[in-house]
């Protein structure tokens, strides 16, 4: 007997398969089943992104106003940081142009030149503005002397003519109309319109004026029962909400408290004051 | 068929084209039915298995890389799918239904009596070899696989499944021998 592994094994193949077009049509149904489900998958799939998307507009709204309060904080923080670092030339300079103001009041009128001294002392703890204030007045101020000059303002002409009237006789440039608006400019620094070196005692003055008035405040708080009865630590802090006031109106630009040492100092325009807390 | 044969009904079912499947059905379903069968050992799941079998090939034909061997990657999938429905199943377990209900589903055309017999014979034969004697038989000659292609799906040199085969049907012919007898 031959023995045909292959032929067996096909025979036997043939004859133990179940029914193919049978299985064949159990196939095709299972196609179909997965056609549909497909296609219904991509409609499920297609119908939300068909529809238009929805702006979040409170997220937006939400957005907006965090951009604003940051921006508006990092302005105040920089007007503060200005003020609390000490900017001595702002303050300095915002003090020239008060003088100015008041040196243009006067060269205005001559009249009330003797009564009127230093009319910006009204303003302020000391007479100075605080730092945003003074910035607007400068402008201000600097805009409408700008215009009056520029457009040959005749009013404003006559009013520094008259202050160049006033200015020292050695200044040869006085018969020059342009040269006596700069010299009646550089006066205003003085509170009576006098010549520069009048201007610059003044200003001294002024600075020992402020710097007297600041001591004169520090004592009173130094004699305070308040202050007298406080520990070290209280006085030290008494003494920096002082210098913290004073720094706030202007008069003071800087100061500084040291407990250790016992002793504390504030600094302004031309001045220092030097205070010891008795500590 | 051949690999040029095999590649273009795989072209036809990325088109989603059922004749690519169908042709491929035609020329391996049985095949594909008896390499299964070796594995689970029972007809019903082996026709299931079958049927996922080709669903299976429909959606991966993209997957088919050609100059591959269109032979190989079929029983590749095959095998693992049984392979997977046993280990679901804890083992695969012949059932007595099973074989009945094969009984009952041989051709009509052939005697009754020679089918059974020839039927009885070769898997009781065949059940009689060890897993990997018989899994080596059903693939050379199912699928019609080189020793080469067996080796690497078993993972075993070539020469090991060469004579695995070898000692197999030497059994088959011992068995079928005194069954005769």
């Amino acid at each position: 007997m031959s023995f045909d592994i292959e032929k067996l094994y096909k025979e036997n193949t043939e004859n133990t398969v179940p029914d193919m077009d049978k299985l064949w049509d159990r196939i095709e149904a299972r196609l179909d089943e997965q056609e549909k489900a497909d296609s219904k998958t991509q409609q499920h799939d297609i119908t939300p992104s068909a529809r238009p998307k929805k702006i979040r507009w409170s997220a937006l709204i939400t957005v907006a106003a965090c951009a604003v309060i940051a921006v508006t904080g990092a302005f105040v923080m920089m007007n503060r940081n200005e003020v609390k670092t000490g900017n001595t030339s702002s303050v300095s300079e915002t003090k020239k142009k008060s003088s100015e103001k008041s040196g243009i009041a006067k060269a205005s009128d001559e009249e009330n030149n003797a009564e009127i001294s230093y009319d910006a002392e009204n303003d302020g703890f000391f007479g100075l503005h605080t730092s945003d204030d003074k910035t607007v007045n400068e402008a201000e101020e600097i805009a409408d002397e700008t215009a009056a000059e520029n457009t040959g303002d005749a009013a404003a002409e006559e009013q520094e003519v008259q202050a160049a009237e006033q200015a020292p006789k050695n200044d040869t440039s006085a018969s020059d109309h342009t040269s006596a608006a700069t010299a009646a400019k550089s006066d205003r620094t003085s509170t009576t319109a006098a010549s520069d070196n009048t201007a610059a005692s003044d200003t001294t003055h002024s600075a020992e004026d402020i710097s007297k008035k600041i001591e004169a405040r520090v004592n009173e708080l130094l004699e305070s029962d308040e202050y007298q009865d406080a520990d070290a630590g209280q006085k030290a802090e008494l003494v920096s909400a002082l210098f913290d006031e004073m720094m706030r109106e202007g008069a003071v630009t800087s100061y500084d408290v040291d407990e250790l040492t016992g002793e504390a100092y504030c600094t302004g325009d031309g001045f220092t004051v030097t205070v010891t807390l008795g500590i | 068929m051949t690999d040029l044969q095999f590649e273009s009904c795989i072209r036809l079912m990325i088109e989603k084209d059922r004749n690519g499947l169908k042709d491929i059905y035609t020329a391996y379903a049985k095949q594909i039915y008896r390499v299964i069968l070796g594995i689970v050992r029972s007809a019903q799941d082996a026709e299931d298995i079958t049927s996922e079998f080709f669903l299976k090939i429909w959606e991966s034909a993209a997957s088919y890389k050609s100059g591959s061997g269109h032979k190989r990657w079929l029983t590749v999938i095959a095998r693992n799918m049984a392979l997977d429905h046993l280990r679901k199943n804890k083992g695969g377990t012949v059932s007595l239904d099973d074989d009945e209900q094969t009984l009952n589903e041989t051709a009509d055309n052939t005697s009754v009596e020679e089918s059974v017999t020839a039927k009885v014979t070769l898997d009781k034969a065949l059940s009689m070899l060890t897993e990997i004697e018989r899994q080596t038989v059903e693939l050379k000659l199912a699928m019609d696989l080189t020793f080469r292609e067996i080796a690497d799906m078993l993972g075993e040199p070539m020469g090991t499944t060469a004579w695995r085969y070898r000692q197999a049907v030497l059994k088959l012919r011992k068995i079928m021998e005194e069954e005769q007898l």
